[in-house]
């Protein structure tokens, strides 16, 4: 593992799988509960969650040689080690399972209403474990053009969404006081930057200049929450608090908006591609991430296909809906995530008892 | 051999699967306009303009031969039931994408448009960005079937005059889909749409002939503003009024007034780069129109000396006196004739104190712009721009 | 076992089957048989008769002892390249070479002295990689004259060449060229080992090679590049790159190459910086026009329709109004034609290539339209596309973006602008997988090397370009890095 990648690429992967996380159903959830306060949350999760990066610090910490599943072993020693490692990911692939139907039903909806999700689903899958099989080089670099690609694009769609933005439509502030932006925070918390925990997986040491590492780690913590803010901001500042609660992908729509030079428009498509390699990657990451689970070692050839596979048979067949999914975002989601938060809870709990055991 | 065992499955797969959504453009009818009107039995009629993308024959004089667009009608109990069922009259289906131009009749309007904005907001294949218009005829494919010097199409005459009419002059203003989606969800304000009417011979119009005259029998003509209260058109303002709507609204761009001078006689001028703020006061109910613009003369038609300064200071005077009495009387006239707030001062209310307004609406409830008092102060800097310093006399 | 002379010419004999171009002409020097063999399609006659023969005539009128008389050769001939040849086994290969053999009787060595023709042509200028700037030579089909095109250029004793010969019938010569402390050894080891893994009946070019030694054969991009110009490869040794010289052809490999390498000339160097990166940024544009443009092209007219303005969108229609073919048979059948043409433009005598570009352009431009066979705009894309992937002068770059326009093609065929996306994903996936002798393909970019992108898309004064790329050299400050 050593030497394999560098700080940059470990930061474009962070900051790709937070932002696209929150793409397609962050809003969605944030206006729902914070109403036109929705982005001041996302500023107030930057600062609430430095403890969970500090956590997310201080377990890359533990043996920097090894990644999650050999750390845990470590710990916990071999049977609850494994035990804990499945554990992860399970969760890991439910969560996958809502990338996958977040992009494909995305797709869908908005470009191609008459295929069905499972076409959509067995492309971006496949491509998914393609790049898995080229392993975590592969995929790392992948993440760098990609991260890339996307900042162009994002760039031009700022550019061409500043002359519809209305300030008037981020108004009232604060109507109600902090409490409600206050409990949002717990959507971004939940919906992207627990994601961020599933890079635990390539340790410290994988990289080659790991002395920058936790500069890099905090740097794409916060350009992934300011790329957040920003998106926010524009969605409420161009549709306003009543438009942006009634629409299914209102940063989508918005992108509808986008005018440059008076003649470049119609081209929201083309800036979606962003919302498409964001997703797309962190598919591929979660699916390396759970291979590298069941082998923690070797060269992973055929799980890919096999995850894939069940990925798509659960995310495409088993959700109905849009509505369920909605639903299920909103309620059940965050659960979850909490439960999965709190396994990496109790391993840094219990990695500060065996660091204290050890010293004394 | 081993890679040929993985792609020939995967073409395999594409080759079976794609083209779902496969449509080429000999395929569909690009749709530029939609009117929408109601029958006696209470079905919508559906007017759809369809742009005619027929290739003409090789020589070039023979293409004005050939009309620019295709007028279909259908009916149907919903809108999508009748844009569907054009399909019995047209041999493609329609594309909605490039739709630029919904126009409601009349008495749609009158008997509220609520019911129309679910389709086009749910639909994905609409823009949301097409202008809404009110058309004051009884049948709103009057209007559509006009043909149109200059600009062939007549959709795109249509939003064309609106824009430059919004841009040089002021009278209506820019409403896509969503402005009015989003003015008809907030509870706090109200609807205003253009209006557009036929004028000229219904039966001459439609042929291509009425471009090939150089005095069109038939053309549409802008007019002054719709309002609405919740979704119900109650009125149509005047020019002036409707003018004076958009210097509240903060949507002049470039404008001309025409005033009276202090002696016989009156002047125009160009209002150029207005900025209007709104300010609410909750202490003394009052809110704040201020409204601050540069302005050229244009054209003089009574004594005025601008070579000296104070005549200039008479001027602005006399401009922001009748630009704030356009203000008020609007104000006045809408909120006691129709009783609706089209310039969003309960959104102003509500966005500078949210709270302190939710007591208010509670105690006043609809009654409550009525407690609160208007200020207009406009604030014109007149600038004299132009080839002659004096006036022309004998 | 030389010294049965009698026995080896009869071998020899024997195994060409008595081949009437090689030469036997027995000689009596001080009352020993002297034989001198050589191969004379391969020779040059008048070197062998004003040197050799009146040599060893003049030798015979000298009052030497016989035994010495070898030495005696071997010095007295000494403005040839001699060489001492103790084996049958190279006897045969020198004498294949256009080297003479002189055989004494009794010694147990021969003699081999280089007498070759010249039957190479003059050096002339590049033809496939035109400059506006820089050198006017190129390489030719001889070894010697190639690595002296390099040699005159890098005067150095740390430019080491390693020699091999490959081919079982060819036994064709192969020098690996590096510069000793620049280059960084495992780079060296790894181009051996494929080297001397190759079994192969014969080498006749350097592609041979090229073919043999890359690693991703899966891929359809270059990992390798071949150059004619020495001036390029001087470059690039200096860089720490190696280079392959093959006897016989005309092109030089260069290895490592990374994707970067294919967009640059050698006037970059010349060139002043910003000037530079402005071609640069128009080469990488037309790079991402020529993989793009059909298939986007595809998936606005027949998925995507919403993207296209109004305006464009109803003349579109009208052109293709009539058109009987869906959009994407119809590009292909246009890309079909245009690389049919651009092949035989390539194969045809030049004296008939005007009525080429005739029915190029009448036939398949004006009267396709006219006909209704295809849309006006649909050659506009088609023409953009083949402007676009001329730019580089590698022809495997070229082939590469022909087959991934089509890759592209299809998925906008299937699934419109996504299908592009998702094919554009596979293509950052291969892109970022492929790696040239260990070194990522993508390298300035992904992985980031901050120093070396000072020139890659953008390039900084030559002043500021004193650092090598790390991925090639450990002695990564150039020389004339002090002076400021």
């Amino acid at each position: 593992m050593k030497g394999k990648i560098n700080c940059l690429q470990y930061s474009t992967m962070m900051i790709i799988i937070i932002v696209s996380s929150f793409m397609g159903i962050g809003i969605f959830s944030l206006v729902k509960a914070a109403g036109v306060d929705a982005y001041l949350s996302v500023l107030l999760t930057i600062i609430i969650s430095i403890p969970i990066l500090l956590l997310f610090l201080y377990i890359h910490s533990y043996e920097p040689e090894l990644s999650l599943p050999l750390k845990l072993e470590k710990l916990y020693g071999k049977k609850i080690g494994k035990f804990v490692t499945y554990l992860c990911a399970i969760f890991i692939f439910v969560f996958a399972n809502n990338y996958m139907f977040n992009l494909t039903n995305f797709i869908v909806s908005q470009f191609l209403p008459e295929t069905p999700l499972m076409v959509i689903g067995i492309v971006f899958s496949l491509l998914a474990a393609y790049a898995n099989m080229q392993g975590l080089e592969t995929i790392s670099r992948v993440s760098l053009i990609l991260l890339f690609i996307n900042l162009i694009l994002f760039a031009i769609g700022i550019f061409g969404l500043i002359p519809s933005f209305e300030l008037n439509n981020l108004k009232p502030f604060l109507e109600s006081g902090l409490q409600r932006p206050f409990e949002a925070t717990f959507f971004v918390f939940t919906l992207s930057i627990l994601p961020m925990y599933s890079l635990l997986i390539v340790p410290k040491n994988a990289m080659v200049d790991s002395k920058r590492f936790n500069l890099s780690v905090t740097l794409s913590y916060l350009i992934g929450l300011f790329l957040i803010f920003i998106f926010c901001v524009l969605t409420l500042g161009i549709l306003g608090i009543h438009l942006a609660s009634i629409y299914q992908y209102p940063e989508y729509i918005i992108l509808k908006h986008v005018n440059l030079f008076g003649f470049l428009d119609r081209i929201e498509n083309i800036i979606t591609a962003t919302w498409i390699f964001g997703l797309f990657f962190s598919i591929t990451f979660a699916i390396y991430y759970i291979s590298t689970c069941i082998v923690p070692t070797k060269k992973k050839k055929t799980i890919p296909i096999i995850i894939v596979t069940i990925m798509l048979l659960f995310s495409v067949q088993l959700i109905p809906n849009n509505t369920t999914f909605n639903s299920y975002i909103y309620y059940v989601a965050p659960i979850l995530k909490i439960m999965y938060f709190s396994i990496f809870i109790i391993i840094g709990i219990s990695i500060f008892i065996k660091k204290k055991k050890k010293n004394t | 051999m081993k890679r040929l065992r993985i792609l020939i499955p995967l073409c395999m797969l594409f080759l079976l699967t794609g083209c779902y959504n496969y449509r080429e453009l000999t395929q569909i009818a690009l749709t530029s306009a939609i009117g929408i009107d109601k029958n006696q039995n209470g079905e919508y009629v559906v007017t759809i303009q369809v742009l005619n993308t027929q290739k003409q024959g090789g020589d070039s004089s023979s293409s004005n031969d050939v009309t620019k667009f295709i007028l279909y009608t259908s009916h149907g109990k919903t809108l999508q039931e009748a844009l569907r069922t054009t399909i019995f009259n047209s041999p493609r289906r329609l594309y909605l994408n490039h739709m630029s131009l919904l126009l409601i009749s009349e008495n749609i309007a009158k008997e509220g448009i609520g019911d129309l904005l679910d389709f086009f907001a749910r639909n994905t294949e609409f823009r949301k960005q097409f202008l809404v218009v009110v058309s004051r005829d009884p049948d709103p494919s009057d209007v559509m079937q006009v043909v149109t010097p200059l600009e062939a199409l007549n959709a795109q005459n249509i939003v064309d005059s609106i824009l430059s009419d919004a841009k040089y002059y002021g009278m209506t203003s820019k409403t896509t889909y969503e402005d009015l989606l989003k003015s008809y969800i907030n509870p706090r304000t109200n609807i205003v749409l253009p209006s557009v009417e036929y004028i000229g011979n219904t039966e001459k119009g439609e042929g291509e002939n009425n471009v090939k005259q150089s005095k069109p029998d038939a053309t549409i003509e802008l007019r002054p503003m719709a309002i609405f209260k919740d979704d119900k058109m109650i009125g149509y303002l005047t020019e002036q009024e409707s003018r004076s709507l958009n210097y509240i609204k903060d949507k002049i761009n470039n404008s001309i007034l025409t005033c009276n001078c202090n002696n016989d006689g009156i002047f125009t001028a160009e209002i150029i780069s207005s900025k209007t703020k709104l300010k609410a006061d909750f202490e003394k109910k009052k809110i704040t129109i201020a409204v601050e613009a540069k302005s050229n003369i244009k054209e003089i038609n009574c004594n005025i000396d601008l070579l000296n300064s104070n005549t200039i200071t008479e001027i602005e005077a006399i401009i922001n006196q009748h630009l704030e009495e356009m203000i008020r009387d609007l104000i006045q006239n809408t909120l006691q004739k129709y009783q609706t707030d089209i310039f969003g001062f309960e959104e102003l209310l509500y966005k500078s104190k949210p709270n302190e307004y939710k007591v208010l609406k509670k105690q006043y409830g609809e009654e409550l712009l009525d407690h609160f008092d208007f200020e207009v102060v406009s604030k014109i800097n007149v600038q004299t721009k132009g080839n002659i310093i004096k006036e022309i006399t004998r | 076992m030389l010294e049965n002379i009698e026995q080896i010419v009869q071998r020899i004999k024997q195994e060409t089957n008595e081949l009437d171009d090689i030469i036997y002409r027995e000689k009596v020097i001080k009352k020993k048989k002297v034989y001198i063999i050589y191969n004379e399609p391969l020779t040059s006659s008048d070197k062998i008769s004003d040197f050799i023969v009146r040599s060893l005539n003049h030798i015979e009128q000298e009052k030497f002892s016989v035994n010495t008389l070898f030495h005696i050769i071997e010095n007295d001939i000494s403005n040839f390249k001699v060489k001492k040849v103790n084996t049958y086994k190279d006897i045969c290969f020198y004498l294949h070479k256009g080297f003479t053999i002189i055989l004494v009787e009794g010694c147990s060595e021969a003699l081999a002295l280089e007498t070759r023709a010249n039957i190479s042509r003059g050096i002339t200028a590049p033809d496939t990689e035109s400059t506006v700037r820089g050198a006017k030579d190129s390489f030719v089909e001889d070894y010697q004259i190639n690595i002296g095109l390099i040699k005159k250029r890098i005067k150095t004793n740390n430019l080491w060449i390693k020699n091999l010969s490959i081919g079982k019938y060819t036994a064709t010569q192969i020098g690996v060229l590096s510069i000793h402390g620049i280059v960084k050894e495992e780079l060296i080891n790894q181009v051996m080992e494929q080297l001397n893994k190759i079994d192969i009946y014969g080498i006749i070019d350097s592609g041979m090679i090229k073919n043999l030694i890359e690693k991703e054969t899966k891929s359809l991009f270059p990992t390798v590049v071949t150059t004619e110009r020495p001036d390029v490869v001087s470059k690039a040794l200096l860089e720490g790159k190696v280079a392959i010289v093959v006897d016989n052809s005309p092109y030089v490999l260069i290895i490592p190459a990374v994707l970067n390498d294919f967009f640059k000339t050698m006037e970059d160097i010349y060139g002043k910086g910003s000037n530079v990166t402005f071609t640069r940024i128009v080469k990488f544009l037309a790079f991402i026009i020529a993989l793009f443009t059909p298939a986007v092209y595809i998936a606005l007219i027949t998925y995507n329709q919403e993207m296209i303005p109004t305006d464009l969108l109803a003349n579109f229609a009208t052109q293709r109004d009539g058109v009987p073919f869906p959009a994407f048979f119809e590009g292909f059948m246009m890309i079909l034609s245009f690389e049919i043409l651009r092949e035989s433009d390539l194969r045809v005598p030049s004296f008939s290539g005007s009525a080429l570009s005739i029915v190029g352009a009448l036939i398949l431009g004006e009267a396709a339209v006219n006909a209704g066979i295809v849309s006006p705009i649909m050659i506009i894309v088609i023409a953009i596309t083949a402007i676009s992937s001329l730019p580089f002068t590698e022809y495997e770059l070229i082939n590469a973006l022909r087959w991934y326009r089509i890759i592209f093609m299809l998925g906008a065929a299937f699934l419109g602008i996504v299908g592009v996306f998702a094919v554009t994903i596979f293509f950052i996936i291969r892109m970022c997988a492929l790696e040239s002798f260990g070194k990522p393909y993508l390298m300035p970019f992904a992985p980031t090397i901050v120093s070396s992108l000072k020139n890659s898309v953008v390039k900084f004064p030559l002043k500021d370009l004193y650092k090598r790329q790390p991925y090639l050299s450990n002695n990564r400050i150039k020389e004339r890095s002090k002076q400021k």
